[in-house]
């Protein structure tokens, strides 16, 4: 059974369930291969959800200089108006997507299409369970009978 | 919040493969280890906290075939005076860790979900919380949810 790139942290839940565990890897997998919605702009917002649940994070898909500017996404100009419309649904979803209004889903389609729209959802709502359950996997015990490899 | 669609293609229309490939993640899901009850309960909760009526308010067959009934959603709201088994209680109470407070989940509180479940069944439950919520979200924010509140039986 293979972990793939930022689910490491799960490799109990791979252990104890690998077909299970193995469609979530496959999700994970489609999530990043689909072409709707770029790589970067996904793994901002997968870091900024992970910020926010205190879940530490680390940039495996652009540099790693970004994480210390991502709290700052309003105001620093790295942030295109493209970006900070992704990292803003990102964040509201994570509080509540009930508060996703008009406006802000408006802006969402038309920075990055009804397409986009609908996979950043998911995917965002992906960065935060596996997040979540990076943190509390951590305390599960890691040995088993099965080997697990971890991708690189 | 918006119960009026704000997209009116769906996810296998925005990206197939992936669509599929979270159709498969249902697919594997079912039957596991951990009595169907039990997971009833904690998919209602994330439902639930996820603020998603399709999902609360669905209700599935085969769960309800093996002695799930509305009195125990009832009982959901408090736990400690709940009827609920203490595997159901302590199965709930981590899906509510999970869900609102995962960076406070503590060696305690797993060893409390060890008396009644193996590392195994700990493993589905935390699979299922991480496979419930994308698709709330989904409802929720696209604004595909219905008006009533009423259940669907499936």
């Amino acid at each position: 059974m293979t972990v793939p790139t930022g689910l490491e942290r799960l490799a109990p839940l791979f252990l104890r369930k690998p077909a299970y565990a193995g469609a979530l890897a496959a999700v994970w997998t489609a999530v990043w291969d689909q072409d709707v919605v770029d790589v970067a702009t996904l793994e901002l917002c997968r870091l900024r959800v992970g910020q926010l649940l205190g879940a530490d994070p680390q940039a495996e898909r652009i540099d790693g200089d970004w994480l210390a500017s991502l709290p700052r996404w309003p105001t620093d100009p790295r942030f295109d108006e493209r970006v900070r419309t992704a990292i803003e649904f990102a964040e509201q979803l994570l509080m509540d997507a009930q508060g996703v209004d008009d406006d802000l889903a408006t802006r969402v389609v038309r920075e990055f299409g009804e397409d986009g729209f609908l996979v950043l959802i998911y995917a965002c709502g992906l960065f935060e369970t596996t997040q979540r359950a990076q943190l509390v996997t951590g305390l599960l015990p890691t040995s088993a009978a099965g080997r697990t490899t971890v991708a690189r | 919040m918006s119960s009026i669609p704000r997209t009116t293609i769906t996810l296998a229309d925005a990206a197939p493969s992936l669509a599929h490939a979270v159709e498969e993640f249902q697919r594997v899901a079912y039957p596991g280890r951990v009595d169907l009850v039990t997971r009833e309960l904690v998919r209602i909760v994330s439902g639930t906290l996820s603020h998603c009526r399709i999902c609360r308010n669905l209700r599935l067959t085969a769960a309800m075939d093996r002695g799930f009934d509305e009195s125990m959603v009832d009982q959901l709201a408090d736990l400690d005076r709940s009827n609920l088994s203490g595997g159901q209680k302590a199965a709930v109470s981590f899906a509510h860790a999970f869900l609102l407070h995962p960076d406070a989940y503590a060696p305690g509180d797993l060893a409390a979900l060890h008396a009644h479940f193996s590392d195994e069944q700990i493993a589905e439950l935390t699979l299922d919380l991480i496979r419930y919520r994308p698709g709330s979200k989904l409802i929720v924010a696209g604004g595909t949810e219905p008006a009533s509140e009423g259940l669907v039986i499936v």
